[in-house]
């Protein structure tokens, strides 16, 4: 199969809704607020932290996005210039921060109204929503990715709930002609 | 707001030009309206994308049509292979963000390049071997 057919490409995967029953704005808001405009979205890789971060974010037109990539100590020179200046600031794998390096965004977003992060485990600031996987929500992306209704547990349980690699390996499955040897 | 996007031909040889044709209809007239010619990736990574060439339409109106014309440039080709497809499109960008798309093959002969599957190398029979030393 042609990339740009695969129902699991990029694009499509991007174009998922974050899913969680106990997911509401209202409720994150308000846990917000209560925590001082200070939160984190914690979970393990492939739990979607990044997309409901992306889905909060977007609820605040002008709001600041920061991602950092691995193994990054510090905000670059134009995310501090972005942070400094944010009333809403977003950033997307905290806990890839030095000690030194989280103290600064601290600083920098201080008269920030909030501060929202994703780390993989609790502690960097309080908890505002922790994000769970299920087979029963990895089977529902794959329906609504492709239409057909079937049961991927043991696909989920073989990433150990990370639907990300799931996804990528149904992406894999997809790409592969028939009868392509392994 | 109503809009869209039409080109004379689908598939696009390099350097010759892309014609096409921009409408639209809406209640106000947009502030900003430009026609991007654009390439962009879809696959299992990272997506990429660049912007190639962009006409900005002066003074758009409510209800409005725009001809436009590219150079269909040199390269990169529109490919598709199992990790990555190269699409190059038209879009026509208003200022609200709404953005119709048209997709086009820009490659020789205006054909997509579709890469061969590769399963691997794969080890010739050892007895084969042998006797093509021969032969």
């Amino acid at each position: 199969m042609k990339a740009r057919d695969n129902p699991f490409r990029t694009a499509c995967l991007e174009g998922l809704a974050y899913q969680a029953p106990d997911r509401d704005w209202t409720v994150l808001e308000t846990r917000l607020m209560a925590f001082g405009g200070r939160g984190a979205i914690v979970g393990p890789m492939g739990h979607g932290k990044t997309t409901l971060l992306l889905e909060w974010q977007a609820r605040h037109p002008g709001g600041v996005g920061l991602r950092l990539g691995a193994g990054q100590r510090r905000l670059d020179a134009g995310q501090r210039r972005s942070a400094t200046g944010g009333r809403h600031v977003f950033v997307d794998g905290a806990e890839q921060l030095a000690w030194w390096g989280w103290w600064e965004l601290r600083w920098l977003t201080r008269r920030a109204r909030t501060l929202v992060v994703t780390a993989h485990r609790a502690g960097l600031l309080p908890t505002v929503f922790a994000c769970r996987t299920s087979p029963d929500l990895l089977n529902d992306l794959v329906r609504q990715l492709t239409g057909e209704v079937a049961d991927h547990t043991p696909l989920f349980r073989r990433h150990g709930g990370n639907l990300r690699l799931a996804l990528r390996e149904l992406y894999d499955r997809r790409a592969e002609p028939p009868g392509f040897r392994e | 707001m109503t809009a869209g996007l039409t080109t004379e031909r689908t598939a696009y040889r390099p350097g010759e030009e892309i014609r096409g044709t921009a409408t639209w209809s809406g209640e106000k007239a947009p502030r900003q309206a430009e026609i991007r010619l654009f390439w962009h990736t879809e696959g299992k990574g990272t997506r990429d994308s660049a912007v190639v060439e962009t006409v900005v339409l002066e003074n758009p109106l409510a209800e409005d049509s725009r001809a436009f014309v590219f150079r269909a440039p040199d390269f990169p080709y529109s490919f598709s292979g199992r990790l990555i497809s190269l699409i190059w499109g038209v879009e026509l960008v208003f200022d609200s963000g709404d953005a119709p798309f048209a997709g086009l093959v820009l490659a020789p002969g205006g054909v997509e390049i579709v890469l061969p599957v590769d399963d691997g190398p794969e080890d010739p029979p050892r007895g084969r071997l042998f006797f093509s030393r021969f032969s």
